[in-house]
């Protein structure tokens, strides 16, 4: 506990906190006695990665943990102890004193009632009002969270806005019993990056108009250095690090903190000038001209054609690794999957590896897949459940003809195991027994199998912890200068794209905005578009990110979502 | 499934559901040894016999009212119950089956002509179904096959529709399409493997849902032809003779019970069994 | 809301088209003589059933004449003529189709009136009424109505004489003997109804109370009851709705058979004296009326589907 903090001013106190879960053998403990305190008005960050019991920890405090979960140790909320509170008492906490904003917008609300009822049946648990006074401090809550036009958008059923639009309401309904503490947890995490800059900029903006206290929980370190004054750092259950936004970030005196920092991919902040490199001078693997992809309106009435991609003009020289970046629906996995003949391409043409993609019949693009390979997002699944380890790496050679018999399959598939770094005998194995970086390898074990000139890599690292999307990235970039693959690496995370590719090219709504080299798109981008995409990207800096976030607020005097 | 599988399998099975494996096995086991297990010929009239109870004259089980041995009869009915029932169940699962994954994977105009096809189907009652074709075609073994297998068809399409959807926009199968791997072959060895599990479930309870309107139909004197026994047929005259005695009623009755509750039990057993993956996979997502 | 009808009517009556079309089909469209196989085949063929089933069904009619004279019958109301009674199909259907509805709509009621609540009570607390429900209705679905329908009559009528069985009077003779008489066929059909919504709904339920909308209800401070009554039971019903679209056909065919169980003048023992003196016009009258009846019940459930889920209009 900081020494420093007077104890009127405490609104949380958790010590020694222990969480319990049912599992075969009786309880396991998943929290081992961790101590959190917020104070009144601060923004705290709960930090960590995926099992380290952050979230866990947080939705203790109104009690939302899953069936069965048992508590000991203490949770003080303005003195009051709330592990032993009856469930009553602790319900009406709930709305009135501590709300929660939950991760998925998609899912949070209720798909078959309107903003406007979800939001005034919320105000009127807490208040005691007539519906035409709810409805009036709804409208009022919907202007406070920034939402275009409140009134229509109280008519509204959650399907019909966007996600950032949702994760606002859904701040809004959270913040209409005047809560004096907020738990969001992985607000951001669902949300494009410059929707993110926006909700971030929300709950800061609450927390300072109506003193109330913000526990943000992330795994984010840019979101921690953005929003935090204080930072509590869980690793495995336990508190390992606890401190001021700056002690952490620039004092940190644990391990485990240190490593996760520096796993953190950060974009460059100060302004280098840009040498630029020198482009490789022979034949493209890859050369689009005025590609399109045209998704016609479904089967009947009234849905529109949708244009997916429009005009996309680029090429790939072999050994280079283009980076392929935009928001959610600018077409990046598309475009990937026209590359790969897997989407029909409607205009224009594709020349990977010497064929037309647009012309190639079914044995053209076998044979182009003898060339042509791919890393998908979600390690989870892209592995047949149902296959070993062997099997799902060697597929592409059987699949392809390039090799057939077993005895050889199974030599390589040894081979590639340890090119990924992982024992050979897991060949037997299945992808259930592997973690999520395992199977990533896995992944990029199967895309490597046929030696191919083309790779294309899909958000191959965002479903990972960051400790672990650094090492498959130093993976990948190994085996590339190994075996020299062309790759176009498709993702949305510009510190990743900076730290791997040679060429950018920024995607919006399926036009090309802006291509050039890394160096010149991320550090003297032309276009606008970048330079809004660029200045969205939180570093994990508190100071550096505060200067950003003020000449970002200079420029722009409204935030988007 | 291997050893693994299969020690699990009885390790979360209830007491309840083995007792019901083990009732399917005993009637399996009389339904082929029928000629050394039944006491009597299912077909020996012995009308002064008639009505007789449990016990009488060496009649474990009574007789009926033509004096025949009812225990025979139930066993030589299991006989014909469950040829009707397995052959139902395949013709069901192989039709439903493929037209659900040729459908759900290859959608378009083959998904509407498939899945329309199933619907019409749907739009008939069961036991009308079987009806109309009946009174065309008579009651004969084959034609109760082919027209039960009909009926439960759309039930494996529909299960194999929406299983194949949910697996197919999985990115494993995505990745074979990308790796060269052709229809057959994504079918086959992608697709397949990964929905048996839900259609093994569906055999117990297909099974079930046979007998049930197969010895619904003989009820009503419009599936198997007296005086092959059938089990619905025998609870009909048991039920016309229940206030003389209601011995042929009851155990008649039992057996159909028995059996159809032990496929159902050992299907939601297998259901369970597979479960645990199941959500392992989901929750690897 | 009003496209999304007009949809789901053009394709309920497509559905009809194609159902119509094959019992059509299956009945004048037979390989070989259709007369020949209808008139019974190898065995028992007489030359006056031949003619008498050729005239009776316009068999000698070129085949699209017939096809159209058909669809125009069913449309105009007239199903034919009877080969036995030489009644119209169309009036004997009508005099004995209320019997069958008021059977199957307060069954249908029964079911949903106990169904949804049981499932709904087991879901929300797991645990023993969890067992309860599932070995209750594992139970009935596996007790074939006409078994549970004779045990039935044994017990209440054979046994213990508290309530009459078999036949149906007319409601105007008398509405105590009338509605007395209809309690054990009700309860008997809508049994395995009544379990498989409660089974549905369980399952609709449990799998609503783990959606995250459900947890931010909660979060806001809603009591319970609120958050279940809200949050849960309007969301778990589509499901279940569903499901009863789809089990309303083994519904209607097991009405066939409790009709028969307790000699109901229902469309029942028209339709089997139908099938057993090879009556087509009349087996093909009665198969139209429910087919068709099915397919307007799903057509209505689609429509509540849509009434209750906003998603489903806007496609």
């Amino acid at each position: 506990m900081p020494a420093n903090e007077s104890p009127s001013q405490s609104l949380l106190e958790i010590s020694g906190l222990r969480i319990s879960f049912p599992s075969a053998v009786g309880l396991t403990e998943v929290t081992h006695g961790t101590d959190v305190s917020v104070t009144v008005g601060e923004v705290v960050a709960l930090v960590g990665e995926s099992g380290s019991g952050k979230t866990v920890t947080a939705m203790s405090i109104p009690r939302l943990l899953p069936a069965g979960a048992s508590m000991a140790g203490s949770i003080r909320f303005d003195g009051e102890e709330l592990t032993t509170a009856s469930d009553e008492r602790i319900r009406q906490l709930r709305g009135s004193q501590i709300s929660v904003v939950f991760q998925e917008p998609m899912t949070a609300l209720n798909p078959v009632y309107t903003i406007g009822r979800q939001l005034t049946r919320a105000i009127r648990l807490h208040d005691d009002c007539t519906s035409a006074e709810a409805r009036i401090r709804a409208i009022e809550l919907l202007r406070q969270v920034d939402l275009p036009n409140p009134e229509q958008m109280l008519a509204r059923f959650p399907h019909q806005i966007s996600g950032g639009q949702r994760q606002r309401a859904l701040i809004a309904m959270a913040i209409s019993g005047r809560p004096r503490l907020l738990i969001a947890d992985e607000p951001t995490t669902a949300l494009d990056v410059t929707v993110q800059a926006g909700i971030l900029a929300l709950l800061r903006q609450l927390g300072a108009r109506h003193g109330m206290a913000v526990l943000i929980i992330t795994h984010d370190m840019g979101v921690v250095a953005d929003i935090a004054d204080r930072v509590v750092v869980m690793h495995n259950g336990s508190v390992v690090e606890h401190g001021t936004a700056d002690e952490v970030f620039y004092r940190p005196t644990d391990d485990y903190t240190r490593s996760l920092l520096a796993a953190v991919p950060s974009i460059t902040t100060v302004d280098i000038p840009v040498i630029e490199p020198e482009r490789p001078r022979a034949e493209p693997v890859v050369e689009l001209t005025d590609l399109g992809v045209q998704y016609p309106g479904g089967c009947g009435f009234g849905r529109p054609r949708f244009d997916a991609l429009t005009e996309v003009t680029f090429d790939v020289m072999p050994g280079e690794i283009v980076g392929l970046v935009g928001e959610s629906g600018s077409g990046k996995s598309t475009l990937g999957r026209a590359v790969l003949g897997l989407t029909r391409i409607t205009s224009g043409s594709a020349s990977v590896v010497g064929v037309d993609v647009t012309k190639a019949g079914r044995a053209e693009l076998r044979q182009l897949r003898r060339h042509t390979s791919v890393v998908f997002q979600d390690p989870g699944s892209s592995l047949n459940p149902r296959a070993t380890i062997g099997q799902s790496i060697t597929d592409p050679l059987k699949w392809t003809g390039i090799e057939r018999r077993r005895s050889a399959l199974a030599a390589r598939a040894g081979e590639l195991l340890e090119q990924v770094r992982l024992p050979s005998s897991w060949a037997d194995r299945y992808p259930h027994e592997l973690s999520g970086g395992q199977r990533q390898r896995i992944g990029i074990a199967r895309a490597i199998a046929t030696r191919p000139r083309v790779l294309v890599a899909d958000e191959p690292t965002s479903a990972l912890d960051v400790s672990v999307q650094a090492t498959v990235l130093d993976l990948l970039l190994e085996l590339q200068s190994e075996l020299g693959f062309s790759c176009i690496f498709i993702s949305h995370d510009l510190a990743v794209v900076e730290k791997i590719a040679n060429r950018v090219v920024v995607l919006q709504a399926g036009r090309v905005v802006e291509v050039d080299s890394a160096a010149q798109v991320l550090r003297a981008p032309r276009e606008e578009y970048t330079r809004k995409l660029l200045s969205a990207v939180l570093v994990p800096d508190p100071h550096a990110q505060r200067e950003r976030r003020l000449s970002l607020t200079n420029a722009q005097s409204r935030p988007t979502g | 499934m291997n050893r693994g599988g299969i020690r699990r399998l009885v390790s979360v099975a209830s007491p309840v559901s083995i007792a019901a494996a083990l009732f399917i096995v005993i009637v399996v086991a009389s339904a082929i040894f029928a000629p050394w297990v039944a006491p009597a010929s299912p077909l020996a009239q012995h009308i002064p016999n008639r009505l007789q109870s449990p016990g009488a004259d060496g009649h474990l089980l009574g007789t009926d009212e033509f004096g025949r041995d009812i225990l025979s009869r139930l066993i030589y009915g299991a006989r014909v119950e469950l040829v009707i029932a397995l052959g139902a169940t395949a013709v069901a699962f192989v039709l439903g089956s493929f037209l659900g994954l040729i459908g759900a994977y290859i959608g378009s105009w083959v998904e509407l002509v498939s899945m329309r096809l199933v619907e019409a189907l749907l739009a008939f009652p069961p036991i009308l179904l079987a009806m109309l074709v009946v009174t065309i075609y008579g009651s004969g073994q084959l034609t109760l096959i082919v027209v039960l297998g009909l009926v439960f068809a759309p039930a494996f399409a529909r299960l194999t529709f929406a299983q194949t959807l949910s697996v197919k926009s999985a990115e494993y199968v995505e990745a074979a399409r990308a790796f060269s791997a052709k229809t057959p072959t994504i079918l086959g060895r992608v697709i397949l493997p990964n929905i048996a599990g839900a259609l093994i479930a569906q055999l117990p309870i297909t099974l079930a849902n046979t007998i049930l309107l197969e010895s619904g139909l003989s009820y009503l004197g419009l599936g198997i032809t007296p005086p092959t026994p059938s089990w619905g047929g025998m609870v009909a005259s048991g039920q016309r003779f229940m206030a003389v005695d209601p011995t042929l009623l009851i155990v008649s009755s039992a057996t159909i019970v028995l059996t159809v509750l032990s496929f159902g039990l050992v299907g939601d057993a297998v259901r369970d069994w597979l479960d645990p993956r199941e959500r392992k996979a989901l929750r690897a997502r | 809301m009003t496209p999304y009808i007009v949809r789901r009517l053009a394709s309920g009556i497509l559905l009809v088209w194609i159902v119509l079309t094959l019992i059509f089909l299956a009945i004048h469209a037979i390989p070989g003589d259709p007369a020949y196989q209808l008139a019974g085949g190898d065995s028992g063929v007489t030359k006056e059933g031949l003619e008498h089933i050729r005239n009776g069904l316009g068999l000698d009619k070129p085949f699209l004449v017939q096809y159209g004279d058909y669809l125009g019958g069913v449309v105009t109301g007239n199903l034919g003529t009877s080969f036995s009674t030489g009644q119209k199909v169309t009036a004997a259907i009508g005099s004995r189709l209320p019997i069958t509805l008021e059977l199957i709509s307060c069954a249908a009621v029964l079911s949903i009136i106990i169904g949804l609540p049981f499932g709904a009570w087991a879901a929300r607390r797991r645990g023993w009424r969890d067992s309860v429900l599932s070995g209750v209705t594992s139970i009935a679905l596996a007790v074939p109505v006409y078994v549970f329908g004779a045990v039935m009559v044994l017990l209440f009528a054979v046994t213990w004489h508290v309530l009459p069985a078999g036949g149906l009077p007319p409601f105007g003779a008398g509405p105590g003997a009338h509605i007395e008489r209809l309690i054990m066929p009700v309860v008997t059909l809508s049994l395995a109804f009544l379990a498989i919504i409660a089974r549905m709904t369980r399952a609709s339920v449990g799998e609503t109370l783990r959606q995250d909308w459900v947890r931010t209800a909660t979060s806001i401070g809603y009591r319970p009851n609120v958050v279940f009554r809200d949050h849960v039971v309007r969301n778990s019903l589509n499901p279940v709705i569903t499901v009863i679209g789809l089990e309303i056909g083994t519904f209607l065919g097991s009405s066939v058979i409790i009709e028969r169980v307790f000699n109901l003048p229902g469309l029942s023992s028209l339709l089997i004296d139908g099938v057993t003196s090879r009556d087509y016009p009349v087996v093909q009258g009665v198969v139209i009326v429910i087919s068709v009846l099915f397919v307007v019940i799903n057509l209505i459930v689609d429509i509540v589907y849509g009434l209750l889920d906003p998603r489903t209009r806007q496609r």
